[in-house]
């Protein structure tokens, strides 16, 4: 293509054909640079679906579980728990746990102390219960003293009748099948090798023959009346006879070829070993057979269910939930907000709207935009040495008189050490949202005889207060994922109380993703990444507010 | 020397400015301003980009108070006070001596928020009270017909001009004595431009307005007084130096048809500026 210039070119200008060179150099350039953003977006996308890819192949997946008793058998027809009624499932309870039935109504259900226990009535075991009809003044003693014909079922009914559903199942599970769960893999695993295929399996049912069949005839060869003997005595009778060397040496060649097909034997069980080893871990099914003969599989387990966001610690990974770290990140983050908005706000707005240009404000505005770049571990060890040492009787609430023993390791002592720590974030981001407030606005309002402090209220801070929110959900979004202040400060690690206010004890949610990671049993990291999702989803959400807050308010 | 205008000592004007200086630090933008501002009346301030007419009229309301650095001498006379002495508050000066600026700046907040923002500063929160003020202004502002089956609608939204006449009737609605005008229709497009000068002459005709402008036309048409302010780049002794001056100031009839400086005729006529 050419254009002829319809202008005259001054001299400065470079000629057509220089121009189209370069022309063509300008746009493969362009390309080049495009290619790169192309390749920086890819690079992200990849960390970002490895990331949650990653949680959650961890999260969900198959596990083996073995019983005590198998669930299956408990019931006649095999038909599952949940569809009996409260008596049912009570007799299962009493059939199968026979006179220990009456530890289990001393441990679960009594409200009497367990000295008080056997001489108590029935109707003081359960003061506000229903309880079976005329038995309500017998004592344990005499119930228990009647023939077990009649007794267990006072016993089954009086569960029965004070015992909600979930609480039987509940026990069932816990008293009588007595899970325990073996082995966990991964969603991938679960999905792409949960069962080999037939020839494998038939593989793995000849191998055993195999090795035995090789194994006898190792046996034999090494025997006393086997090839190995019988060479060795013929060699050794033959040196005795003074047989010629001939001889000799083709004696000695047959003592080695029946030890060289020892070793070969040997081999060959071991490489039959190896395979069937291999071809067992080949598929989930194969690896539980081997391995746990008696367990059950369970294909799709989700690590993450309602039992695991509202059960408390524990130290068995299938029990284990995050009721009270999810308590304590929300705990966390309401004292956080309490104490960072206003102290940032009120400093941002000092800052921004009064504060004069001279060396100390300047010096100020520095250094806070210097601490929001310190590791959050120093505000840690602050965190420790001032609002856990220094402060504790005012941060365990021992002052107040809420605590009884002086704890400095409270809900508030990590709160205000992440309220520092996103202090700075708020400040900046404040002092942003309240610059971007047109200055006309502040004229306007102080043409019509409005005080500073009116137009600050009243115009200001209404218009910056959409990016004063947002810069405080992002900050707080950080700081809820954030670690190693909280370990410096002294989280719990194995909690096993709500925490129910400032001055509670507590875990958050990276605390115990932290705990879990380190333990080194797979379960563990299994609900870890459970609980990574439950962590993500929060900050996802407070993000999505933020972003939601921005728009809406957006010119 | 400095242009010194004709007034009456015994007059009882709505705003005296009398040797008035204004620095920025070590700056001096206006040297030595005196202009009577008339009850009642419409003054403009014209003169060329620079020449400190901005900077005299946001000193009426010590709006000037609000840049780092700004200090004002000299005596701006207002029922026989000096608005810069010690114990005068600006924020009361402001309430008397309201402001309209270049580009419509309504508040973020609903037309009826708006014009009752003033009003609820000074401590006015009866509904029926508010709603009488909030009609009577934004009637003052000839703005009324257009809004008032909207008025929970933002101020936002309006056209340029209707966002023009909503600050006016934000401002009157402090019954302040003086208005402001700082280069008020220079965003608005001409018709916009009309209805605001009909507003001043008409329904406003009852303050006392100040208004700055670059528009000739506007200010032969619109006003009743015209200070003419020109920028002095030598003194008497010819050294360097940069401020505003007032270089003359009279009836608008009177400055347009018989400018009595040469300078004066020439920025009228388009020469400069």
């Amino acid at each position: 293509m050419t254009m002829e210039s319809h202008t005259p070119t001054s001299s400065y200008m470079p000629d057509e054909a220089t121009f189209k060179k370069r022309l063509a150099g300008r746009h493969r350039r362009a390309g080049a640079w495009l290619g790169f953003y192309y390749f920086a977006i890819g690079i992200s996308l990849v960390a970002l679906i490895a990331l949650f890819g990653n949680v959650i192949n961890e999260a969900f997946g198959s596990i083996a579980v073995q019983f005590e008793v198998d669930p299956d058998t408990l019931t006649e027809d095999g038909a599952d728990l949940n569809s009996l009624d409260e008596t049912q499932l009570a007799q299962i309870l009493v059939d199968q746990l026979g006179g220990r039935i009456v530890v289990l109504i001393r441990d679960e259900l009594s409200a009497v102390a367990s000295e008080d226990f056997t001489s108590a009535t029935l109707a003081q075991l359960v003061p506000n219960g229903t309880l079976p009809d005329g038995y309500e003044d017998a004592t344990v003693e005499e119930v228990r003293a009647l023939d077990s014909e009649e007794a267990m079922p006072v016993w089954r009914d009086l569960i029965a009748l004070n015992v909600p559903k979930d609480g039987l199942l509940n026990l069932i599970n816990d008293q009588i099948v007595s899970l325990e769960v073996v082995g966990s893999w991964p969603l991938l695993e679960a999905l792409f090798a949960y069962d080999a295929p037939s020839e494998t399996v038939d593989r793995i049912a000849t191998i055993p023959t195999e090795i035995a069949a090789l194994a006898s005839e190792l046996e034999d060869l090494r025997s006393e009346t086997g090839g190995i003997a019988q060479a060795e005595t013929a060699l050794a009778d033959a040196r005795r006879d003074q047989a010629d060397d001939a001889t000799i040496t083709s004696l000695r060649e047959a003592v080695r070829e029946q030890q060289a097909r020892a070793t070969d034997i040997e081999t060959q069980i071991d490489q039959l070993d190896e395979e069937l080893e291999t071809l067992e871990d080949s598929s989930i099914v194969t690896e539980v057979a081997a391995n746990y003969p008696d367990a059950r599989i369970i294909r799709f387990q989700s690590w993450l269910d309602t039992q695991f966001l509202t059960t408390q610690m524990s130290s068995t990974p299938y029990e284990a939930g995050i009721r009270g770290a999810i308590l304590g990140s929300l705990w966390l983050m309401a004292v956080v907000i309490v104490f960072a908005l206003p102290v940032g706000v009120a400093t941002a707005i000092y800052l921004n709207e009064y504060a004069t240009d001279n060396f100390l404000n300047r010096l100020i505005e520095t250094n806070v935009r210097n601490l929001a770049g310190v590791p959050s571990i120093i505000y840690g060890m602050l965190g420790l040495a001032v609002f856990v040492r220094v402060l504790e009787p005012f941060t365990s609430g021992s002052i107040f008189g809420v605590a009884d023993a002086a704890n400095g390791r409270t809900v508030l002592s990590a709160a205000l050490t992440l309220g520092l720590l996103i202090l700075p974030i708020i400040i900046i981001n404040a002092q942003e949202a309240l610059r971007a407030v047109p200055n006309a606005l502040r004229e306007a309002s102080y043409g019509m005889g409005a005080t500073k402090w009116q137009t600050i209220w009243k115009i200001v801070l209404p218009s910056a207060l959409p990016g004063i929110l947002t810069g405080l959900i992002l900050s707080v979004s950080r700081a809820i994922g954030e670690t190693a202040p909280l370990i410096v400060v002294g989280a719990s690690t194995l909690l096993f109380t709500d925490p129910n206010g400032p001055f509670s004890k507590f875990t958050a949610l990276p605390i115990q993703i932290y705990n879990w990671t380190a333990r080194p049993q797979d379960q563990f990291r299994d609900i870890a990444a459970a609980a990574i999702i439950v962590l993500l989803v929060i900050v996802i959400a407070l993000n999505s507010v933020a972003i939601v807050l921005r728009n809406r308010y957006a010119r | 020397m400095v242009y010194q205008p004709e007034y009456d000592d015994n007059q009882d004007y709505a705003v005296m400015l009398d040797d008035v200086n204004v620095f920025y630090g070590d700056y001096q933008a206006v040297k030595d301003v005196t202009i009577p501002v008339e009850k009642g009346r419409i003054t403009a301030f014209i003169g060329p980009s620079g020449c400190g007419k901005s900077t005299v009229l946001r000193a009426i309301n010590r709006m000037n108070d609000l840049v780092e650095g700004a200090r004002v001498t000299g005596n701006v006379q207002y029922h026989g006070k000096n608005l810069y002495d010690a114990d005068v508050d600006p924020v009361e000066v402001r309430r008397r001596i309201g402001m309209v600026f270049q580009k419509p700046n309504p508040f973020p907040k609903s037309i009826y928020d708006n014009v009752a923002y003033g009003p609820r500063l000074l401590g006015v929160n009866k509904k029926p009270i508010l709603d009488e003020i909030v009609e009577k202004s934004l009637r003052g502002a000839a703005l009324w017909d257009e809004v008032k089956n909207d008025l929970r609608k933002s101020g936002l939204a309006l056209s340029g001009g209707q966002q023009q006449r909503l600050c006016i009737a934000r401002t009157i609605a402090v019954e302040p004595d003086i208005i402001l005008m700082d280069e008020p229709a220079s965003a608005l497009d001409p018709i916009a431009t009309q209805r605001i000068e009909q507003l001043m002459r008409e329904e406003l005709s009852e303050y006392t307005i100040i208004i700055v402008t670059h528009n000739m036309q506007q200010a032969q048409r619109a006003s009743d007084y015209v200070a003419f302010f020109n920028i002095r780049k030598r003194d008497q002794n010819n050294q360097e130096i940069r401020w505003g001056e007032l270089a003359e100031f009279g009836e608008t009839d009177q400055v347009f048809n018989n400018p009595s400086s040469a300078e004066t005729a020439e920025y009228i006529a388009g020469r400069f500026g």
